[in-house]
């Protein structure tokens, strides 16, 4: 069960990193699609979440190899006056919240219509 | 049976609703003036992406259009690239790509300063000094200039060379090139056309020839009356060591009389303040820093203990340049040294680079981001380097009027003119329309007003002009002669051009366009009457007549901004606003005194930690003090004073004190230029040059002396020395505690080097400087100027050059080099500058990285 978690975690931080390489919108739409993919799932929205915070650290990760990217952390923080760690936190929280959020929409909105049409209505 | 899914309740899907909503909102809408929070933080194109181009990708092969024939660039060590090309148009190609790469916001930013665009890219806060720069028309004048150039001027070409090459950069940016500042004001750069060239120059000339001094003048004529006035800004500085060498081993010291105050007019002087102050965040801005981050960081950056005082005005300005002939150079070779001093900024405004072209260039120098040529450099053959020479080349006319309120005509020889109206409105970053400006011009410029009078200007900077043909002869003579030559059609800002050659001559010139006025108004120091089309200028000094010095028999030339010809040699007035000439007499001395100069010594030389000044003020302190009753404060500030060895370096105490004094010493004797301004404390409205403070020194009994707030006693001069010495002493107890480490002259002075939209974090504070008022390396109270490049060069057989400069190659502050040779500058230590012949010359340790451009299809 849970190698199978890990695989489908792996897999959706693959797609929500190739969803980021078009631009970073693409995430909450890729995360929302998940959602919808995976309604009846109790922990696809944790899965879409998570992902989406590993996505972006695998990038930062890509990064990290090229450049200095302690130092965009640092001046980035400099200017935010945050610390540089708070500002890995900040970008990976937001890539998280997005994901999630997007992704418990989602399924919320799938589950609404499913139930609609369960329903006749 | 499938299991009934747990659903999340309306209350967490609301919620999470929300927050998707909130974060999609911030993440791509600009809040409160922050950046998209998602494009920001964008892992792939965001702020990251800095990571992946702050080192240069090893080898590129990339494409601009027009280029006639394959481009290698080589990049060294430090950072510089190395341009070989098969021709001049194509070797500034190559170098406008780089530029662009590495400082295409720098470009951009002082580009929009001149154009008075600004408030479209950093937003409205930068309205007031779009106004402003709409009102001096430099942009107007930048394009009238260039659209007069020929289609087949060679400076046309160049230009539009140079930005073929930007725009090329522009066009193959990938998302992650962007540089950061950029990305934190949600813009993107436009194309660069080639007439933003001559803005950049435009730029220079209000950094360098921009003079409202007349305006000042009369302000203090309100107060104090016109004979005083001209005794304490006088045309001629009353001590004489000219950059033409006139003969003299040593200053010679023109003392005169200054008369005495006679009762002025307050609230003109107030009105005149006030005009001073609202261009002064407009000079800053075209000085490099558009301070929108933190405005009120000036305050609190980097200003050292004594930031209330005003400075003595000859502090901050500070540019030298000497050369050596051989025969006083221990290796018999002729040797240059060079550092103007600018506003300090990150990126700084200078970007080294090396341009090669086979049989026609072979060029070592600093470039200005913006333009194709290097302004200070070396060949193989000659060096040269500038300071600012500082002519009078503004006039200022007050024009009679048809309506003092609404004027639309104005008076010339007694017959109406129409006044050219020239609407200019300003647009916000969404684009809609912030302002809606109208600027008068008469024929000889913009109308501003100044109290109840309208003033137009005659600024030579905006007459428009070629800086590019001139640098480009200076980067292909082969001697002294042609240099000399070459640069006889410096336009301006007027430069006084310092060069050496490998024949072994030197040579000095002020060159630039000098304005010849009329009998009537020979001197340009006051305001005229602009009803009379006489006072208008003539025509100009011809290159025979500019201050000048070929192989001088004293073996050496230099200047230090200060007054270019000995009045006794030549009376023609040239300008009024000379530095007191501390600097050249320390640099003079030093090289008198020395026979065998050697590379290093120069080097030594461009931060020597000696002031001049201090020999004349520092016996004055302790002389006054002299009588003084053991224990007091006086007599243990002058015996602090008298133990010091006058040096400014960064373990001296007795400086902190000596710097308070005489800024005391400058408060209380010129308190009758002081007014009260509602609300604040009393302000001077100028600052006579220390060298006219000294002036006043030889006659004790000037009324000047007498102290305004103590209309019962008549102050002598001793009277005051002793005062401001012993407030010095207070003020600095007060502010730093009894005498100890705290008085340590390196915590109280040092640079501040900011990044060109004043963020902090982006700037370097306290960098530790050497040096101090009248030293050749002359630290400014604020520390945001200094040595903005520092250049020393043997013209031996192998022309050999070192330089450094506060900065570093690179814009992206995310990147090793973006203040790689800081360090290097506050130490007073030189990089060895790689002039390598040949491409292949550069040796692979020693090559960073590689672009091999080709012409685009």
């Amino acid at each position: 069960m849970t190698r199978r978690l890990a695989l489908r975690t792996l897999v959706v931080t693959m797609a929500f990193v190739a969803a980021t390489a078009i631009s970073w919108w693409a995430l909450p739409i890729a995360a929302g699609l998940f959602g919808a993919l995976t309604a009846r799932d109790r922990s696809g929205a944790v899965v879409a979440g998570f992902a989406g915070m590993l996505a972006w650290a695998a990038a930062l990760a890509y990064d990290a190899v090229i450049g200095p990217v302690g130092a965009v952390a640092s001046t980035l923080g400099g200017v935010l006056q945050i610390r540089p760690i708070g500002v890995y936190v900040l970008t990976l929280s937001f890539a998280g919240l997005i994901s999630v959020c997007s992704a418990i929409v989602a399924r919320s909105a799938v589950r609404a219509f499913a139930s609609r049409s369960a329903s006749g209505g | 049976m499938t299991p009934t899914p747990r659903t999340s309740s309306p209350a967490t899907v609301a919620l999470a609703a929300a927050v998707l909503a909130g974060s999609l909102y911030i993440g791509g809408v600009s809040v409160a003036g922050a950046p998209p929070l998602g494009a920001l933080l964008d892992p792939v194109h965001g702020v990251w992406a800095l990571a992946r181009t702050a080192t240069p990708p090893a080898t590129a092969n990339l494409a601009i259009p027009n280029l006639s024939t394959p481009v290698d660039v080589r990049f060294d060590d430090r950072g510089v690239p190395h341009i070989f090309a098969g021709s001049v148009a194509d070797v500034v190609r190559a170098l406008g790509y780089v530029h662009a790469r590495d400082r295409l916001f720098q470009m951009e930013l002082q580009t929009r300063a001149v154009a008075g665009t600004l408030a479209e890219l950093v937003g409205d806060r930068a309205l007031p000094l779009d106004q402003e720069a709409r009102a001096q028309g430099l942009a107007a004048a930048a394009r009238r200039g260039f659209e007069r150039l020929a289609d087949t001027s060679g400076a046309r070409a160049l230009a539009t060379a140079y930005a073929d090459g930007v725009n090329a950069y522009i066009a193959n940016m990938s998302s992650a090139d962007l540089p950061f500042e950029f990305r934190l004001l949600s813009a993107q750069p436009q194309r660069w056309e080639p007439m933003y060239t001559a803005y950049l120059f435009a730029r220079m000339g209000l950094t360098l020839a921009y003079s409202e001094g007349e305006l000042r003048r009369d302000a203090v004529e309100a107060l104090v009356g016109r004979a005083a006035t001209d005794a304490l800004f006088p045309v001629n500085n009353p001590i004489q060591e000219p950059i033409q060498p006139n003969g003299q081993r040593s200053a010679r010291f023109d003392w005169k009389a200054i008369p005495p105050p006679q009762p002025g007019d307050t609230a003109k002087a107030i009105v005149a303040l006030a005009v001073r102050d609202s261009r002064a965040a407009f000079i800053a801005a075209m000085s490099g820093i558009v301070d929108v981050a933190a405005p009120s960081r000036g305050d609190q950056m980097g200003t050292g203990a004594f930031a209330h005082v005003e400075q003595l005005d000859d502090v901050a300005v500070g540019s030298n340049n000497w050369a050596v002939a051989p025969r006083r150079a221990a290796a018999g070779h002729a040797l240059l040294a060079g550092d103007p001093h600018l506003a300090l900024s990150l990126p700084s405004i200078w970007y080294e680079a090396h341009l090669v072209v086979q049989d026609s260039l072979d060029v070592y120098g600093v470039t200005l981001p913006g333009a194709p040529l290097p302004p200070i450099g070396f060949t193989r053959d000659v060096a040269w380097s500038v300071t600012n020479t500082g002519a009078d080349v503004a006039d200022y006319f007050v024009e009679t009027v048809d309506d003092s309120i609404r004027p639309r005509r104005y008076q010339v020889d007694g017959e109406w003119r129409q006044l050219n109206e020239r609407v200019e409105a300003i647009h916000a970053k969404d684009g809609r329309i912030l302002a809606t400006d109208t600027v008068l011009e008469t024929h000889r410029g913009p109308m501003l007003r100044s109290g109840d009078q309208w003033v137009s200007r005659r600024w030579l900077i905006t007459d428009g002009y070629d800086s590019i043909i001139p640098f480009l002869g200076a980067a292909q003579a082969r001697n002294v002669r042609e240099l000399l030559t070459a640069t006889e059609a410096f336009f301006a800002p007027a430069q006084n051009f310092v060069s050496a050659d490998r024949d072994g001559h030197i040579a000095l010139r002020s060159t630039g366009r000098f304005p010849v006025r009329t009998r009537g108004a020979a001197r340009g120091d006051q305001l005229l009457d602009g009803s009379r089309s006489a006072n208008d200028w003539q025509t100009w000094w011809t290159p025979r007549e500019y201050p000048q010095a070929y192989d001088p028999a004293q073996g050496f030339v230099a200047s230090a901004n200060q007054q270019p010809k000995d009045p006794r040699v030549d009376p023609r007035y040239l300008g009024w606003d000379w530095p007191s000439p501390w600097r050249a007499m320390r640099i003079n001395e030093m090289l008198r005194a020395d026979s065998a100069v050697t590379p290093d010594k120069m080097r030594r030389m461009q931060t020597d930690p000696v002031s001049a000044q201090t020999a004349y003020f520092l016996p004055a302190f302790i002389a006054a003090a002299a009588a003084a009753e053991r224990d007091t404060i006086l007599a243990r500030a002058a015996q602090m004073l008298s133990a010091w060895d006058g040096r400014l370096v960064a373990e001296n105490r007795e400086a902190v004190l000596y710097e308070a004094a005489l800024s005391e010493l400058a408060s209380r004797t010129w308190d009758e230029l002081a007014v009260s301004v509602a609300g604040g404390l009393p302000r001077r409205v100028d600052t006579p040059q220390s060298s006219v403070l000294l002036e006043l020194m030889q006659d004790p009994g000037s009324l000047w002396w007498d102290d305004q707030s103590t209309p019962d006693v008549r102050e002598q001069r001793d009277d005051i020395v002793r005062a401001s010495l012993v407030a010095a002493w207070q003020r600095v107890v007060a502010r730093l505690g009894p005498p100890g480490p705290a008085w340590r002259w390196g915590a109280s002075r040092h640079a501040l080097v900011r990044h060109l939209l004043g963020i902090p974090a982006l700037s370097r504070e306290n960098v530790p400087v050497t040096g101090g008022p009248g030293s050749v390396a002359p630290s400014s109270g604020n520390g945001n100027h200094g040595a903005s490049w520092r250049m020393v060069v043997e013209l031996g057989d192998e022309v050999r050059g070192w330089g450094i400069y506060p900065g570093g190659q690179s814009g992206n502050p995310a990147s090793a080099r973006y203040a790689e040779f800081l360090g290097k500058w506050s130490a007073g230590t030189l990089d060895t500058l790689r002039f390598p012949r040949r491409a292949d010359d550069l040796e692979a340790g020693i090559t960073s990285s590689r672009i091999l451009f080709r012409g685009a299809p």
